[in-house]
């Protein structure tokens, strides 16, 4: 790779989230359906029957559009692509080529190395899915549940210099599908599957070298790894002056190499033309900006005000905005909190919240209103005040967690209130003195360390609820008055 | 066709009939090349007709669009009653492994 550069672009086939197909009206949550229960003349492909577009799909896709900054086509068209496979009934699919419903855009990536990029998009546009294959050695088996379920195939220009900034793509890619909730984006579903364009250059070529294509890769980890290595094999050809030749490979898991498919040449002759079946596409101006208006706060946005007017850093915006939930919680948190108390908040949030909530993973997104953000500012603020020491607070937390109490209430309740009356420590003090003559008498002698030894058993003593400042005062003051 | 035709625009006759999957005999090759070119002469000429600015795709009324919901599938054995051939609820064909 010495000398090299890796140049990768990524198309993606998304699955919209929608109750029915893209042009019938058959169930769309094919997951666990018998073979062949969701169809319908229109997605079997029977001659004669007529496709009539999903709204909520064109809706989702226009939404993810403009939230990835593209430019929305008010009026476009849908086309043929025509090939032959046992996974299209009808011998095309449909899908748009010359007029996708979006255009440009971008989508901010963090990679490996914390840069913040911008990794620009050609088009999005819409589709429909194909019929699921089984292959077995003396047949294939066809499935057509998923023949018409909605896609969203999105292409990103060649903006990637390697495997790490590939997954991050793919990971912001989910996260944003996720956060507007147009898609599972489960890869390991089908949901979100990614088709990888590579080639490579001698550092400080501009033009593009040939491109090899890499299909279907069904997760982040495959995407990166059949970059990583065919990035090695290509530029171990062009350095031994070997002829790439564009065609299309397949990952295999098991050996991590890539293999050869096909090559291009007359396999992908799709002669696209515009679908007969449907009239245009129009999309009303007003109802375009009224989609607009209605994006939610992105992760990128997010991640912004978390470090600008919460003064975070980049790693605890980055957590606490890994999904829209999660940062709704916490920017709500914050503002209860208020200023000052942000990085307190922040990782009481990321700490023991986010582990009470991996503990129980059936909750999901429900985890947020187990306790209320202003119920942990609450508590951040009896920390903050010395009420709770950090490790009652914790107990206190998973007890507001498991009872739906606020943190005051379970505090007083409890007698966890914080010890830090000096006489209430003076008693505790005095017997722990008197049960470690030892030490006392080491310290006595001149070694200082052991006062650490008898802190520890005065915080014991009080089952860690002594405030270690006030503790360990009194304490200082008891073995003096021992000197004297 | 008129004798003011414009040429047929050039096409291989091969790799259609690759795309096609046809085996085709050289006397097939040479009859459908003839009629395939016939055609594609007339539908250059089409192109030249004066239909005014742009093109007619994405023109006239949008379509409509169907609700969100979800209607009656088909029952299975209605779906799978014409195929050639199935296998336990699956349309079954011939090995496609790639
Ligand atoms: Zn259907």
């Amino acid at each position: 790779m010495e000398g090299f550069e890796v140049v990768v672009g990524i198309e993606t086939h998304v699955q919209i989230l929608t109750r029915s197909k893209m042009f019938c009206g058959c169930g769309a949550d094919f997951a666990g359906a018998e073979p062949n229960t969701l169809v319908c003349p229109v997605c079997l492909g029977l001659p004669g029957a007529l496709p009539t577009p999903n709204a909520a799909a064109i809706a989702a896709a226009v939404t993810t559009g403009l939230a990835l900054g593209g430019e929305i086509r008010p009026r476009t068209w849908f086309e043929r692509k025509n090939y032959h496979y046992p996974d299209l009934a009808k011998g095309y699919q449909i899908s748009q080529y010359e007029a996708p419903l979006c255009t440009g855009g971008g989508l901010e990536v963090v990679g490996a190395d914390g840069v913040r990029r911008t990794v620009g998009l050609e088009r999005l546009h819409l589709e429909e899915d194909t019929a699921k294959l089984i292959h077995a050695p003396s047949e294939t088996l066809l499935d057509f549940n998923r023949s018409g379920v909605p896609l969203m195939e999105i292409v990103s220009q060649p903006d990637m210099r390697s495997g790490d900034e590939a997954r991050a793509y793919l990971e912001a890619l989910r996260q944003l599908l996720r956060w507007l909730g147009v898609s599972t984006g489960n890869m390991e579903d089908g949901a979100l599957r990614a088709d990888v364009n590579i080639s490579v250059r001698r550092v400080g070529e501009t033009r593009l070298g040939t491109k090899i294509e890499i299909k279907n890769l069904n997760s982040f980890a495959a995407a990166k790894g059949a970059i990583e290595h065919e990035a090695e094999r290509l530029a171990g050809m062009a350095e031994r002056g070997e002829t790439i030749v564009q065609s299309t490979r397949g990952w295999d898991e098991r050996t991590r190499t890539t293999f050869a498919q096909r090559t291009k040449e007359a396999a992908d002759d799709y002669r696209y033309f515009p679908e007969p079946d449907l009239p245009p596409l129009v999309l009303d101006a007003g109802w375009i900006e009224a989609r607009r208006a209605a994006l939610p706060a992105l992760p990128a946005a997010r991640r912004a005000d978390l470090t600008e007017r919460w003064q975070l850093s980049d790693d605890e915006a980055r957590v606490l905005t890994r999904d829209r939930a999660t940062a709704d919680y916490a920017v709500a948190a914050l503002v209860a909190a208020g200023p000052g108390a942000s990085r307190a908040v922040a990782g009481w949030i990321s700490g023991p919240l986010f582990a009470l909530a991996n503990a129980e993973p059936a909750l999901g997104e429900g985890w947020t209103s187990k306790v209320p953000p202003n119920a942990l500012a609450e508590l951040a603020a009896l920390v903050a005040d010395g009420t709770l020491t950090r490790s009652v607070a914790r107990d206190v937390l998973s007890e507001m967690w498991s009872t739906g109490r606020r943190a005051a209430e379970i505090a007083a309740g409890g007698a966890r209130t914080q010890i830090s009356g000096s006489d209430a420590l003076g008693a505790v003090v005095d017997e722990v003195l008197a049960a470690h003559p030892k030490p006392v008498a080491d310290w006595l002698g001149g070694k200082e360390s052991a006062s650490a030894f008898l802190l520890g058993q005065v915080m014991r003593a009080t089952g860690g609820q002594a405030n270690a400042a006030v503790a360990r005062d009194v304490l200082d003051k008891a073995l003096a008055r021992r000197r004297a | 066709m008129t004798p003011t035709a414009p040429p047929s625009p050039a096409f291989d006759i091969d790799a259609l009939a690759a795309l096609a999957r046809l085996d085709l005999t050289a006397a097939e090759r040479e009859r459908f090349r003839a009629q395939l070119g016939d055609v594609l002469a007339y539908v250059a000429q089409l192109a030249e007709a004066p239909v005014g600015e742009g093109s007619a795709v994405g023109q006239g009324a949008g379509v409509r669009l169907r609700d969100d919901v979800v209607g009656p599938s088909l029952p299975r054995a209605a779906a799978l009653a014409n195929a050639a051939d199935t296998l336990a609820g699956y349309f079954r064909v011939p090995p496609m492994r790639e």
